[in-house]
């Protein structure tokens, strides 16, 4: 079967898969040694700051949830997560010692998909940590595209991972422009319930037969 | 009293008239009720006990300690975001405060599909009422209607759209915005301000960081609960829990009810702890305004489009449109793509305008419990539904266009940001079934062990006792037969109300 065909058969299979099945069964087939699982620790960059103590990932995990920040959230939250002024894992590490261990079996079912599933499953031949650049985003736009909701679900994982675990924390607020609490930023407060004279004047309000107050 | 697990040293092993199970917005009310009456009533909360002095506006902190799995919550899948709120209060501590009277189409629509007699518009209108005054509900001042909703009332005004200002649950509101994350100056009036207060004055124990597994069950009769005393992090455990009651308010929210049901073989006659499980979805879509938004500041919702609902009067498909603000840590989630065309969207922080649809759901799911014993909720849609999806973010899409937006993003679209009307119809039928759930999250779940007019229809009664275990109550959301079509924290409270004031007066009638 040509290498294209092949391709969307197993594509077709794990949209049919249930999703759940379809983590399931990604996350044996890298137990077995089914696809290539190195050893060697993480790249040096994406190691576990030192004296820093993981609650629920593990090294693996934590050097990928770095290397896939950096790729899914930008060039300038890279550098911020490159200089751990922001550690969007650790701080995932963190949130999810507080979910019940359950929980956390399907997460970590994706993240080994992701870290150790070659090509048919995942565009690469590596463990994702250890591709390049250009790599990493194939895969992210692969799981991004697919047709497959299982492989959808991972993007979305990946995306409500590591978005909020960077956004969170206030060193991150430089990006978007927030500035915290609004005793931190009285005057944007007073401006956000000020209408620009551009816009056209607000007209009396309808009030709704559902939402009446009792009162006169 | 108010009494955290962590101050009690050891199990707690008591006895009560009644115990309430959830402090939330079906818990709160029906806990005051039966105290009201003086009856000895025993409230037991799993999460933890905190007031506005401790609401810092800090998104992480307040997220992992009022919220469930610190916001992480989805359904099986993963598809859909589950937003609920863990501790003394409930999810009215950190919900955007926006108050509806139950719309008379429920009713009807809940009579037809379960043969539910007994819950009328007319016998909940007298709670309604109570809780209408008691919560402070009015609808938005000017004055608390911000840009980011302001933009909406005019794209609605452009379009000739029916829009109206909601009301909302608060008493000097200060416009600070921080209604997801527990309101610091006590504005919000919460079930921890309202009749938590008022169950605790009434004589009743509130214990937090009190975790129920099971219900205890002698001869067919609800004799109690027992479970773990836990601490303020909700999972180190502190000693052991056991009331005993002749009767049980369960009120653990509608994936939790029926989790603490089938713990403890619960099931009902017709397998009904669990199913016909249903929620609003809430979609969304964002766009880019010239001008500065500052969505984060100023109540969060004030604004609600009419124009496509299908209660209250209307005839639309069935969604309401609201304008939403929403932090860093929301606005990350919602923005599309990755890697730099993400970032740069990310960056226009400070001039976008979002709202979401609240859609009344066709589809129906259930909750079922992991091999570790945890409730987990399963979901799919029908092709109603995902056609109601795709339209309510065009509709959001063409509202923020007919305001002045610059672009807009339809979340799942494979067209990127759009600029034109004429864009949005190709926009919104090229979203990806797939990747549509990238931006579905809902906060209104319903119906897990709803009430109904027999046992192979629902778990309970229109009185919320279950069909086969006599002194055993549902008084949250799960009881209620199925979704709304409006925000529904009023309804809670009043059928929560409702029931409990049935319980009072079967009491004294026997």
């Amino acid at each position: 079967m040509p290498r294209l065909d092949r391709a969307a058969a197993v594509e077709a299979a794990a949209h049919h898969l249930s999703r759940r099945r379809f983590l399931l069964s990604g996350a044996v087939l890298a137990a077995a040694g089914a696809i290539p699982l190195r050893c060697a620790r993480a790249p040096k960059d994406l190691r576990v700051p030192a004296g820093f103590t993981l609650k629920v990932l593990s090294a693996w995990e934590y050097a990928l949830l770095i290397a896939l920040a950096r790729r899914m959230l930008g060039p300038r939250a890279a550098q911020l997560i490159d200089r751990r002024t922001v550690d969007p894992a650790a701080y995932l590490d963190e949130t999810l010692s507080l979910v019940h261990p359950e929980l956390h079996k399907p997460l970590h079912q994706a993240f080994a998909i992701l870290e150790f599933s070659p090509w048919p499953i995942l565009p690469k031949w590596e463990r994702f940590t250890r591709s390049s650049t250009h790599v990493q985003d194939r895969v992210i736009q692969s799981l991004e595209g697919s047709r497959s909701e299982a492989k959808n679900a991972i993007y979305v994982a990946c995306k409500l991972l590591t978005g909020p675990s960077f956004y969170a924390q206030p060193p991150s607020w430089v990006l978007p422009g927030y500035e915290g609490p609004p005793w931190q930023a009285p005057e944007l407060q007073r401006q956000a319930t000020m209408y620009p004279d551009t816009w056209p004047p607000p007209r009396e309000p309808v009030v709704h037969p559902g939402t009446e107050s009792r009162e006169p | 009293m108010i009494i955290e697990a962590k101050d009690l040293h050891g199990d707690l092993d008591v006895t009560a008239d009644a115990v309430v199970v959830g402090t939330g917005a079906g818990g709160a009310p029906a806990a005051a009720v039966l105290a009201e009456t003086g009856m000895n009533v025993v409230v037991l909360e799993k999460g933890g006990y905190y007031q506005a002095g401790e609401f810092t506006g800090d998104q992480t902190t307040m997220l992992r300690r009022l919220w469930v799995n610190g916001g992480f919550l989805a359904t099986k899948d993963g598809a859909i975001t589950l937003l609920q709120g863990q501790c003394v209060g409930g999810s009215t501590v950190i919900n955007m405060c926006l108050s509806w009277k139950p719309p008379a189409e429920a009713f009807d629509r809940w009579r037809e599909e379960t043969g539910v007699e007994g819950l009328t518009q007319e016998s909940l209108r007298p709670h309604v009422d109570e809780v209408w005054r008691t919560v402070n509900a009015e609808p938005a001042q000017r004055t608390h209607i911000n840009r980011n909703n302001y933009v909406f009332e005019m794209g609605a005004n452009a379009l000739g759209w029916d829009v109206v200002p909601m009301a909302r649950n608060v008493r000097e509101c200060q416009n600070l915005g921080l209604c997801l994350f527990g309101c610091p100056v006590n504005a919000k009036q919460s079930m921890l301000l309202t009749y938590v207060p008022r169950a605790d004055q009434a004589g009743a124990r509130i214990y937090a960081g009190a975790t129920v597994r099971r219900v205890l069950v002698e001869g067919g009769r609800a004799v109690g609960v027992e479970g773990e005393l836990v601490g303020r992090d909700g999972r180190t455990s502190l000693g052991k829990l056991r009331v005993r009651a002749p009767i049980v308010c369960l009120a653990a929210g509608v994936l939790e009810t029926p989790g603490i049901l089938l713990r403890s073989g619960l099931r009902g006659r017709g397998e009904t702890a669990g199913r016909f499980f249903q929620i609003h979805t809430h979609t969304f879509a964002y766009g880019f305004m010239p001008e500065p938004i500052y969505m984060e500041y100023g109540a969060p919702q004030s604004i609600a489009i009419m124009q496509f609902a299908d209660v209250l009067g209307r005839k639309g498909p069935g969604f309401i449109i609201e304008g939403l603000g929403v932090h860093t840590v929301n606005w990350s989630m919602l923005v599309q793509g990755f890697g730099q065309p993400y970032e740069a969207q990310v960056e226009k922080y400070r001039h976008a305008a979002m709202a979401d649809a609240i859609l009344r759901d066709r589809s129906r799911g259930h909750v079922e419990l992991t091999d570790g014993g945890q409730a987990v909720a399963v979901y799919d849609y029908t092709p109603e539904d995902r056609a109601l999806i795709k339209e309510s973010m065009r509709r959001i899409a063409e509202c923020l266009l007919a305001a002045g937006a610059k672009e807009v993003v339809i979340p799942g679209s494979r067209f990127g940001p759009i600029s034109k009307r004429e864009e949005l119809d190709a926009a919104a039928e090229g979203i990806h079934p797939a990747k549509a759930l990238q931006a579905l999250a809902s906060a209104h779940l319903f119906s897990s062990a709803r009430m109904a007019g027999s046992p192979e229809k629902g778990f309970c009664d229109s009185r919320g006792e279950a069909w086969d275990t006599k002194g055993l109550y549902v008084v949250d959301a799960s009881a209620l037969p199925g979704n709304l079509g409006v925000n529904p924290q009023i309804t809670i409270m009043a059928v929560a109300r409702k029931i409990a004031s049935g319980i009072v007066a079967e009491r004294k009638g026997g």
